[in-house]
């Protein structure tokens, strides 16, 4: 299972979101059951649980755990390539500002020098 | 002929009520059984029950902490990036303001050399020039050149009459002298050209009369 981060506007900064935020956000695609605020109704909702369903319960868990940490290694992943693009783009944005603006300059002085010659 | 039985002149209504009394009591007494056996299932459940619960909170909890490490430290590279980023743009600002000077001087060149080729642009006022036709209007110098007034000399200058009158009469003075000087000398030169003459004579003489 992939989940990925939205991706940002181009050149905008990626949304670095908390570990809360981000682990309810993948699990929540997972098992609901074990986001932050499932996990706090699980002693409600499991009362008169028998033995064979709390250990199929159990097996569930254990592979959205094992899932969940798939998914986030994959998303972690994709936030910082997001990262390196923002960093790439916005170097690559402000040396183009100033190479144009240089440029700008070194054509009038090159038109000044020339026209006076 | 009724279907019950009612033995002992007993009320057939009262029989079946008496039935179903025995039978929510048996009932009863088979909750009354099975319930410590499920107390005894869920007591037993209890332990391992709780232990998944925790275990599951504890899973979320250690992976938000981890999580949190983790993205902190992206979130300082994304800080650190944005501040390289506005020292760039800081710097190319520095830059750019050192530059104007510069930039002035480019434009003074570009002035000049403007200002260099203004005969054939716009930028250098050129002659004036003056629409032929009825309503032409004569310039100042033409006017005054109808006047009989050469503009190219150089205009007299405000002159005091005593002032101008002594200046003449000084340089009339100076030429009296200088013709009396002229005279003066004049007389003295004939006077040696004479005297020189007869001297010259005398030896002429001599000399002739030798030579003869």
């Amino acid at each position: 299972m992939s989940i990925s981060p939205q991706a940002p506007p181009a050149g905008a900064a990626p949304v670095i979101p908390t570990g809360q935020e981000l682990f309810d956000v993948i699990m929540g695609q997972i098992e609901p059951e074990l986001t932050t605020e499932g996990v706090k109704t699980l002693d409600q909702k499991y009362q008169n649980e028998t033995a064979e369903g709390l250990m199929e319960r159990k097996k569930r868990y254990d592979l959205a755990f094992e899932r969940y940490d798939q998914a986030y290694e994959g998303y972690v992943g994709t936030l910082q390539a997001q990262m390196q693009r923002y960093r790439k783009h916005s170097f690559n944005q402000a040396e183009m500002e100033d190479r144009q603006s240089e440029g700008n300059f070194l054509d009038r002085i090159h038109t000044a020098m020339f026209k006076a010659a | 002929m009724s279907f019950i039985e009612v033995p002992n002149g007993q009320d057939p209504l009262l029989k079946i009520e008496k039935t179903e009394a025995t039978a929510s009591e048996q009932k009863a007494e088979e909750k009354d059984t099975k319930k410590p056996e499920q107390k005894e299932m869920k007591e037993q459940l209890r332990k391992p029950k709780e232990e998944l619960h925790q275990g599951a909170r504890n899973g979320v909890e250690q992976r938000i902490a981890a999580h949190n490490v983790r993205l902190t430290a992206l979130q300082n590279q994304k800080d650190r990036h944005d501040t390289d980023v506005a020292t760039l743009k800081r710097r190319a600002d520095e830059k750019k303001e050192h530059l104007k000077d510069t930039d002035l001087a480019a434009d003074l060149v570009t002035d000049t050399a403007t200002a260099m080729q203004a005969p054939e642009g716009k930028t250098k006022p050129g002659p004036v020039e003056i629409p032929e036709g009825e309503d032409r209007q004569e310039t100042k110098q033409e006017q005054m050149l109808a006047k009989g007034v050469d503009q190219t000399k150089a205009p007299e200058k405000n002159v005091n009459p005593e002032i101008a009158q002594a200046q003449v009469a000084a340089l009339e003075q100076a030429d009296v002298r200088t013709e009396q000087n002229t005279e003066v000398a004049d007389t003295k030169a004939a006077q040696k050209t004479e005297s020189a003459d007869s001297a010259r004579g005398v030896g002429t003489n001599q000399a002739g009369g030798q030579i003869a």
